[in-house]
This record gives structure tokens, C-alpha cells and sequence, in this order.
């Protein structure tokens, strides 16, 4: 895949496709940055500390039985994790299309915000609850 | 909700016998009990109600072994609903813990 401009990003959250109600998706892949400069440094320096996740996904809302409110709203209240996983494109997991997968729990669903003549649209929050962290699978 | 789990180690062995059985845990409970390896869920079917399921088309029976949130989510959400009988002739209803 070369270069490419983001039209058909997959978004499945728990198992549910939602990717026709998605329209920005943001992974944080992230590292916390320790400071382990000791007297006599002359220059600080840093090492990697613990490692951790965030998807955030804005959507389209919609209060249709299967779609974006009936499949995150019991999301904020379960302490659960469960699977995110977006793609580059709707294709099936590939070298060129991998899988970016987190097992998470709902931290932040603000269900309903816009202003008037607004696409009602929101944004969800997904943040690492796992081990793993963020895995990029290709198969 | 109730979900069936298969004891798989001797502790587990010990706590709720060789059956399968029904028990309705908390999400923690089920979470510790798995975790531990001392249960397993048993699959059961379910029929596919959204068109957006991963895990089968629409009017689709798939099988699968849900945690009890998340099961109770996708059932809140429209997307499945359980199909056949709760239990099978094996299974033993036992109280949670």
C-alpha cells in the first residue's frame, strides 16, 4: 500500500462493525518518557517506561437498534474489556492492511454534542485495558 | 443473566463439581474465575439479529463463549439474542461462588 487517502477505514468495536457511522478514527500508541538523568549529566536522558493505548473514534450518531448508541452506551457502564480494532481499509487483514487491536474498556461516550444544522456526531474514547497494549496483527 | 461454565482444573474441580452448570456471576466472579483457570464458559448459540455482527450474517445462528457483560451489551444493543434452550441435559444450576 503506498500512500493513501483514509476513505473505507474499518472500525469494529466489541464485535459490532460501525464503520459506516465512523468518521475519524486516532490511535495512540504511546510510551511513557522517564527521565533517568543522574548528577554529573551533562545531558538528560530518557528511557521508555510503560507503554499504553488510546483509540478515539468520532461518529456519526445513531440511536437505531444495532448502531452506534445500542452498541457503545452498555459499553460505558460494563467494566468488561473488550476488542477495538480499526483497519486502514475495510479489507480483510493483510502485510499492507494490518489489524490495529486493543482490548479496552469506554472511558469517555458523549453520546449526544453538536450545534444546530449539525450532523449530530460525537466522540468515543477507548483506553487500553489489557497486557497487550495495541497489537498490529496482519492475518 | 446466567452463563454455563465447564470446570477445568482440580480447584475448580472442587468448587463447583464435574458438570457444567449455571451460575450467575458477577462480572468480577467470572472475571477472577476465568482468570484463574479454574472455569471455562461453555459456548452457546445465538442468533444474529444486526446486519453489523462480526461473527455472522443477519438471521445467522453462530456459536460463541461471551462474557457476561459483553454478552449482555451486544443483546442490549440489538445485535444477538440467545436461541435454545438455556441449559442442557448435563447442566446443573448452582449458586453463584
Amino acid at each position: 500500500m503506498a500512500i493513501f487517502v483514509l476513505t473505507d477505514a474499518y472500525v469494529s468495536i466489541n464485535g459490532v462493525t460501525l464503520s459506516d457511522h465512523a468518521k475519524s478514527v486516532t490511535v495512540e500508541d504511546s510510551r511513557d518518557q522517564v527521565d533517568v538523568t543522574a548528577f554529573g549529566a551533562t545531558n538528560k536522558t530518557y528511557q521508555k517506561g510503560l507503554g499504553d493505548g488510546k483509540m478515539t473514534v468520532e461518529f456519526f450518531q445513531d440511536f437505531s437498534a444495532g448502531k452506534t448508541h445500542a452498541t457503545l452506551q452498555p459499553l460505558i457502564s460494563s467494566t468488561t474489556p473488550f476488542t477495538v480494532e480499526v483497519r486502514a481499509t475495510s479489507a480483510a487483514r493483510s502485510a499492507t492492511n494490518p489489524g490495529i487491536v486493543m482490548t479496552a474498556l469506554l472511558f469517555n461516550y458523549s453520546g449526544l454534542s453538536g450545534n444546530i444544522g449539525d450532523a449530530s456526531s460525537f466522540s468515543a474514547e477507548f483506553q487500553n485495558a489489557a497486557q497487550t497494549g495495541i497489537t498490529y496483527p496482519t492475518a | 443473566m446466567t452463563n454455563t461454565y465447564r470446570a477445568v482444573s482440580d480447584r475448580g474441580l472442587a468448587l463447583y463439581g464435574e458438570d457444567t452448570f449455571e451460575a450467575e456471576f458477577s462480572a468480577t466472579e467470572e472475571a477472577d474465575a476465568l482468570a484463574s483457570g479454574h472455569l471455562e464458559i461453555v459456548p452457546r448459540k445465538y442468533k444474529v439479529l444486526s446486519n453489523n455482527y462480526d461473527a455472522g450474517k443477519q438471521g445467522a445462528t453462530v456459536e460463541a463463549a461471551l462474557l457476561v457483560e459483553l454478552e449482555a451489551a451486544l443483546i442490549a444493543g440489538g445485535h444477538i439474542e440467545r436461541v435454545g434452550p438455556d441449559s442442557d441435559s448435563t447442566t446443573t444450576t448452582k449458586k453463584k461462588g
